[in-house]
């Protein structure tokens, strides 16, 4: 595997951990899939739809997530919106999510000023 | 919206959702579709279907995604078993096999000079009993992984325990390789079923001298051969055994030691046996030669003696060189084992 690739593996890696927190961060408001996905792009989070669609499906299934489907438009939408379970994980995670990044931060800038 | 371009977002879906439980394909027929439509936007041209769905993916992967489980026969935990059973019972099942289609097909036969008949008959129906038994073994063994990892389910998974761990096997130099044991088998069994078609006639031809095609004469004497055919299988057999002892235990340790030993001074003895029969070319074959004025002395020649007692001096030094190479290989091998054994106790 080349250095290009591997970074690329790396990155996707990185990104996956924290695109739940994402996910579950941005449904306060219910949202259906392909809104969601444009959100988390004006955002600045890279996430391709057919990582997205089956990732709200499995929140949904796991509780953290609640679903509602829409039928008042021409077209039916499946809504999404953060359950009170999902909005606790969600904080737990963001409490975590500071914690790491402090030791990250701790461990990046030993490595600059050595 | 045209009725092809509808059909080709349906086929992508139902691409993805026949491979989900059942229960959840209609959900995900659904929301997929409004997500693809809503991907599509107003842009509903060909050009654009296609770059949608091409950018969602394989729908093998994408149904993969979806499903939270991922699916296998044999899982990885247990593949490792899996390959390792199949790797000690497919060859010996078909070595076995084999060896018994080649005993029915001899035992069937009438005419075994017609070589047709013996390709047919006994070559062909030992192949084919034991490439069908080999499939057999693999499709009941394979059967047998998936039940036991569904009987276990995920139980498997929590419940080990420091107690279960394999013990560390000798290390890699000092086993004996699976490879040669299987080798080792497989030449016992051609060897054995060799010795049997060649000097008990079963062949069209025989060990013998021709001239154009008509025999002159034969090699051996005929008391020397039906006394060569048990003594080779005899010492064939005892060489196998050591094989399977082999496979059993994977190193040595004494009782492969003691198995081996045994059957080195069975092939010595066997030797022995054989260079001491009365007689052991025939006389047509003399008489064949020193009529058409052969120097078999060419070939082999010890001293001032004949050509008889030359094949006997070489093939007695090579038994006591092959005997005593081997009973010291296998001391040594033992010794070592035990050695290295005591070392990692220590």
């Amino acid at each position: 595997m080349s250095t290009k690739d591997l970074l690329t593996s790396y990155i996707t890696e990185l990104r996956r951990g924290s695109l739940i927190m994402a996910v579950l961060g941005c449904l306060h408001q219910p949202q259906y899939g392909y809104e969601l996905l444009q959100t988390l792009k004006q955002k600045g989070i890279e996430i391709e739809a057919n990582t997205l669609y089956p990732l709200l499906r499995r929140l949904d299934k796991q509780g953290v997530l609640h679903n509602e489907w829409d039928t008042s438009e021409s077209r039916p939408r499946k809504y999404y919106k953060i359950s009170a379970e999902g909005e606790r994980l969600f904080q737990e995670l963001v409490a975590e999510w500071s914690v790491m990044q402090q030791s990250m931060e701790g461990i990046i800038h030993e490595q600059t000023k050595a | 919206m045209n009725k092809q371009k509808h059909n080709q977002i349906e086929r992508y879906v139902y691409d993805v959702v026949r491979r989900l439980p059942e229960k959840e394909r209609d959900d995900v027929r659904q929301e997929l579709e409004a997500n693809i439509y809503d991907m599509l936007g107003d842009d509903t041209s060909f050009a654009h279907i296609e770059e949608v769905l091409y950018s969602m993916g394989k729908p093998a992967k994408l149904a993969e995604e979806y499903r939270s489980t991922p699916k296998y026969l044999i899982s990885p935990a247990i593949y490792e078993d899996y390959i390792r059973v199949l790797k000690i019972v497919l060859p010996i099942v078909a070595i076995v096999m084999a060896m018994i289609g080649i005993v029915q097909g001899l035992l069937q036969g009438q005419n075994l000079l017609d070589a047709s008949f013996v390709f047919k008959h006994v070559i062909g129906h030992a192949v084919g009993l034991s490439v069908s038994a080999t499939l057999q073994v693999l499709v009941w063994t394979t059967l047998g992984f998936v039940i036991y990892e569904r009987m276990s389910g995920k139980k498997e998974e929590l419940a080990w325990s420091i107690d279960n761990l394999p013990e560390v096997p000798a290390e890699k130099a000092k086993s004996i390789p699976l490879a040669d044991v299987i080798a080792e088998l497989i030449v016992g069994v051609v060897f054995i079923v060799g010795v049997v078609l060649i000097f008990g006639d079963f062949l069209p031809f025989k060990v013998a001298i021709y001239e154009n095609g008509s025999l002159q004469a034969e090699i051996f004497a005929k008391p020397f051969v039906l006394v060569l055919i048990p003594t080779l299988i005899l010492m064939m057999a005892f060489s196998m055994v050591e094989s399977l002892c082999k496979l059993v235990y994977r190193h040595w340790n004494i009782k492969v030691c003691i198995v081996s030993i045994i059957s080195h001074l069975v092939g010595f003895v066997g030797c022995l046996y054989l260079v001491n029969q009365p007689k052991i070319f025939s006389n047509a074959f003399i008489a064949y030669v020193t009529e058409n004025d052969i120097d078999l002395g060419a070939f082999v020649k010890v001293g001032n003696h004949g050509f008889e007692n030359s094949v006997i001096y070489v093939l007695i030094v090579l038994a006591i060189v092959g005997a005593l190479i081997g009973i010291t290989t296998a001391i040594v091998r033992t010794v070592l084992y035990y050695q290295r054994k005591n070392k990692l106790i220590a």
